[in-house]
């Protein structure tokens, strides 16, 4: 590089050999020693608030993380993967009729839920979708069991009747005139255009009769009084280890409602007499009239065969109903029916003998009895008030 | 061969501060590790072992006081909340000095946004000439004044390169690795602001 003049001073020198002379030597940059505290001071206040300002927001970033994982969580439920198209059978097969004609038998589905079909009936799958399973009772009892909290709403039409549930157990009869819906765990919601109100809530416990006139459409008292359940002898459960029926390969049916039409052309009559007097003292219980009621439950108590179901639902009906001001009765009644208790309403029936005995004064047989309660159900619910009507 | 940032090692001569007299015997490892332990006194200790390096090189590169006590409490403020970062205890001084590199640039920016918005005004240019010591001789001024005239005609990363390199005197990995770029890159840099140096002082065949 051949130059006019050479750059005489220190920056010729630096640009030379930078690391030996640096221009920084003949600059005037020292930090006056005064400044440092003033510096140092203003930093740690910046430290100080930082720290607050980080400590204040936590609370507000954890808020607005735990909202974006809710976000993020909504948005992937809402975009799951769909659920199979439609429920199936174990072993792969698609329901289409569950048909039993001279033994009952039990299908189990794929999600744990199970029907248990009675003689003489006839199911028959009209809609099986991700969302939907509808049925429908052309005749017969079936008792549904489905397993709670499934992604599927289930609908059994039988006739003028209309059954939604999402996870109970329950059954549903059919014959020529009515329709039976007794509810053993859960709740479901009947349907029906002959309902007052067009539908009616059941829980556990609770049973209506849907019928052809609007007069005659029994259903259990409010829930805080939970009614036993009416089985009916005709159709007895099916064993669970009963043999599978083969499923025939019928059609299914169109998804659509029964009609008005189809529902009243199904319907005939009203049922037995012990039905009837069941319905007739459910709707004069909902009209306060007890009186009539006790002497609809003797009829239907009178009607009812020795080991039918329905004698030891009428027989607690009426015990209830009487225990107060005629004990004697309630234990008389109780007593002889008590060999036709449904199981499920076993504990609440020998309850019912102790305190009858025991306000009939009959401290013995209160006693007795409220020894074999605690033998039956060593955890039973009520085990306070057996102790107290036993006199323990 | 020297070592890449040779760390300053305390020193008894001068009257030393409070957090400083206490320390002074730790070496820059020590006081990272009491100040990562949680030992607040380390934050100070550490803060008077290197603000004069960082306020003096931010004041050659900036040029302007305020703006230096500005980019000092940046530095150290960056610095002491994030010294888990430093992932290599020896190498405090170059991340000190190259968070300050950094906290100097954006200011230059911010400033000549500004200026370009019309909120600066234009004598407010950095300017070595205005550093000089006061005993310095009439020719220094004049050829400080010619640098000043080049620098302005280059970028930022330029003109920090320049300053880094002839300035500071650091080598050329040091002025790669405070300017946050390759040495090429600092090399290319180097060359092109020494052409417009040069030929601010009169070489002919400056570019």
């Amino acid at each position: 590089m051949s130059s006019r003049h050479t750059a005489p001073g220190v920056v010729a020198r630096a640009l030379r050999e930078p690391e030996r002379a640096p221009l920084a030597t003949v600059l005037d940059t020292e930090l006056p020693e005064a400044s440092v505290p003033e510096i140092w001071h203003r930093i740690d206040a910046r430290l100080s608030f930082k720290e607050g300002v980080r400590a204040r927001r936590a609370p507000i970033l954890w808020l607005v993380a735990a909202s974006f994982l809710l976000l993020l969580l909504t948005r992937s439920w809402l975009h799951r993967a769909p659920v199979a198209a439609g429920l199936a059978l174990e072993g792969g097969a698609a329901p289409t009729v569950l048909r039993a004609d001279t033994l009952a038998g039990t299908f189990a589905f794929t999600d744990g839920s199970h029907l248990e079909v009675a003689p003489r009936t006839e199911l028959r799958v009209v809609k099986n979708d991700a969302h939907t399973l509808v049925t429908a009772l052309a005749r017969g009892r079936t008792t549904f069991d489905v397993r709670p909290g499934g992604p599927r709403r289930w609908l059994v039409e039988a006739g003028p009747a209309v059954v939604e549930v999402v996870g109970t157990r329950f059954t549903v009869g059919r014959d020529d005139g009515t329709v039976r819906v007794e509810v053993e765990r859960g709740i479901v919601l009947v349907r029906s255009e002959t309902l007052a109100g067009g539908s009616v809530r059941l829980t556990a416990g609770q049973s209506v009769l849907v019928t052809k006139n609007a007069v005659s459409t029994p259903r259990a008292p409010a829930p805080s009084i939970a009614e036993p359940v009416a089985r009916s002898n005709t159709a007895p459960p099916a064993a669970s280890n009963a043999a599978p029926i083969a499923l025939s390969a019928l059609p299914a049916l169109p998804a659509t409602s029964p009609s008005p039409a189809e529902a009243n052309a199904a319907v005939r009559d009203v049922p037995d007499a012990v039905d009837r007097a069941l319905a007739t003292a459910d709707a004069a219980r909902r009209r306060g009239d007890s009186t009539e009621a006790a002497q609809a439950l003797e009829g239907a108590l009178t009607a009812a065969r020795p080991n039918d179901k329905r004698r030891g639902l009428a027989a607690l009906s009426l015990a209830r109903l009487v225990v107060r001001n005629d004990p004697a009765r309630a234990a008389r009644v109780l007593r002889d029916a008590f060999g036709a208790m449904p199981a499920d309403l076993l504990e609440d029936a020998l309850a019912r003998r102790v305190e009858a005995e025991g306000r009939s004064g009959r401290r013995d047989e209160a006693a007795r009895l409220a020894e074999e309660y605690t033998r039956r159900f060593p955890a039973g619910q009520r085990s306070s008030e057996v102790k107290r009507w036993s006199g323990e | 061969m020297r070592p890449l940032f040779a760390e300053s090692e305390p020193s008894g001569a001068a009257p030393l501060p409070r957090a400083t007299q206490i320390e002074s015997r730790l070496t820059d490892q020590e006081l990272v590790t009491r100040l990562l332990e949680g030992d607040r006194w380390a934050k100070e200790a550490l803060f008077r072992r290197y603000v004069s390096s960082v306020w003096s090189l931010a004041m050659r590169l900036v040029g302007s006081r305020a703006d230096a006590d500005d980019i000092v409490q940046d530095t150290f403020v960056e610095a002491l909340r994030d010294v888990t970062a430093l992932r290599s205890l020896q190498a405090l001084r170059p991340w000190l000095l190259r968070i300050a590199v950094h906290q100097a640039q954006r200011r230059f920016r911010r400033r000549n946004l500004l200026r370009r918005l019309g909120f600066g005004a234009a004598d407010d240019d950095p300017s070595l000439a205005a550093l000089i010591d006061p005993a310095a001789s009439p020719e220094l001024c004049a050829e400080l004044s010619c640098v000043d005239r080049a620098l302005q005609s280059v970028s930022v990363a330029e003109r920090f390169t320049w300053i880094l390199r002839h300035v500071e005197g650091h080598t050329l990995e040091e002025v790669a690795v405070l300017s946050d770029c390759s040495l090429a890159t600092a090399k290319r840099r180097l060359q092109r602001v020494n052409g417009f140096v040069l030929s601010a002082l009169g070489h002919e065949d400056a570019r």
